[in-house]
């Protein structure tokens, strides 16, 4: 029964994320120029997460940004897998050639198995601003503050906790 | 060369646990008291009611206090200044105050009294009760035989433990068949105290008092019970469960899990 409702979790939760997926694909396919790949770490109120990921721009300054990571504490000290997967988006203001800012939104999922029992979810969603520096190497930062929900769904426990969460993160990026 | 202790660190990091599943996982106040991952205050209603509701949690550890009422309140600090909007020491304050005041923080949770738990939620839920006697309050052995009957009328006493460093005390509880346990980091201390107070079923101890062999001999030898506490990290969790205790007792019960349960 637990693993029939994991199963059905987990086609829900997959056809979620590969909608966010593809639809972040084929925007940023849609530009030919002006994407960055980045590897950053991103330290939140639970863990030090890991992440890769593509920000693409879409109309002129907007740009849209995906990622993939896990949390480094959880899947190597805890021996239990954390994925986290991101998909956000913001305006960039060039400040001189080297500096951009941008004010920024992200939507955040993570999914965390604890036992065979319990898994949760999580669904953050905050806002806050996005620096690069650099010509093709560029220096990355980020930085949001928002809403996070805790999702235990197990069969004998139905708990939603919602707390404020923070995403700070640095790493490089480099310009296609 | 390197890649090699790459892979051995690789390998190391996804074997399996290999603690002994016996040990049961208490949470530390709740949510822990110096967890900065917590999202409740420890020892409030809410924490309670978060940490007890993972079925592979089997209990937690309650600060207990008593206010100038002699009502059970559950609270670590001496003093209120620190963690709440109160002034001054909980035990010199009316419950009519302490109902009135709240903690610091984003979500100001209110201070919980003994009596406000609904145990019939928790069943099968172990409670560590650990009184803080403090110096500065005269705690009349009527207020702690009041607060002995309080847990000697709840349906299921053996879950219920009391954590008592006072042994003029203990007598009261034993009476009623309740459990106490003694906290100290100090190995002769607990060897003294389990020696003069046959009545102490259990010690507590921070993680890194006694070794693997010291807690067998008590578990074994001595028939008592071990706590192993003071585990905050993921890396602490994993040391106090290799030294195989009856309970670990977490601050933060997410990391605890996996380790224990995988």
């Amino acid at each position: 029964m637990i693993d029939k409702i994991f199963l059905f979790q987990g086609i829900k939760r997959s056809f979620s994320i590969g909608v966010i997926v593809l639809f972040c694909y084929f925007q940023l396919n849609a530009q030919e120029n002006r994407k960055l790949m980045y590897t950053d770490f991103n330290l939140q109120k639970l863990d030090i997460f890991h992440h890769f990921g593509v920000i693409g721009s879409i109309y002129e300054n907007f740009f849209i940004d995906a990622g993939l990571g896990y949390g480094m504490n959880r899947s190597f000290v805890m021996n239990t897998f954390n994925y986290s997967i991101n998909a956000g988006g913001g305006f960039w203001f060039e400040i001189t050639q080297k500096l951009k800012f941008a004010p920024s939104i992200l939507y955040s999922y993570k999914y965390y198995k604890l036992s065979e029992e319990t898994a949760l979810n999580y669904h953050f969603v905050g806002g806050g601003y996005n620096l690069t520096f650099g010509n093709k190497l560029k220096l990355l930062h980020s930085a949001r503050v928002g809403f996070e929900n805790e999702l235990n769904s197990t069969i004998q426990t139905q708990q939603k906790v919602r707390f404020i969460n923070y995403h700070f993160n640095i790493g490089l990026a480099y310009e296609l | 060369m390197n890649y090699r202790i790459l892979i051995f660190i690789i390998l190391m990091s996804c074997s399996k646990s290999e603690f002994n599943k016996d040990i049961k996982l208490i949470a530390h106040a709740g949510t822990g008291i110096y967890n900065p991952q917590k999202y409740f205050s420890e020892n409030s209603f809410e924490a309670i009611e978060y940490a007890l509701s993972f079925s592979e949690v089997d209990g937690i550890e309650l600060d207990v206090q008593f206010s100038k009422d002699g009502t059970a309140w559950l609270f670590h600090d001496e003093n209120l200044n620190e963690r709440t909007n109160g002034n001054g020491v909980l035990c010199e304050k009316s419950d009519v105050y302490l109902n009135e005041i709240n903690y610091n923080g984003l979500i100001k949770e209110k201070l919980t009294p003994f009596y406000q738990i609904d145990f019939s939620k928790y069943q099968d839920k172990i409670f560590m009760w650990d009184l803080k006697l403090w110096e500065s309050c005269s705690t009349s052995s009527q207020v702690i035989e009041n607060f002995a009957n309080q847990i000697a009328s709840l349906n299921d006493v053996d879950n219920h433990i009391v954590i008592l460093n006072n042994p003029s005390f203990i007598n009261i509880f034993h009476l009623l068949n309740i459990k106490c346990f003694f906290d100290s980091n100090n190995k002769e201390k607990i060897n003294t105290m389990i020696t003069n107070n046959p009545h102490y079923s259990g010690v507590v101890v921070a993680e890194d008092v006694l070794n693997e062999e010291e807690i067998n001999y008590f578990r074994n030898s001595i028939g008592i019970e071990v706590v192993v506490f003071d585990v905050r990290s993921p890396f602490g969790v994993k040391r106090g469960a290799k030294l195989s205790p009856n309970f670990l007792m977490v601050d933060e019960i997410k990391n605890a899990i996996p380790i224990l349960n995988n």
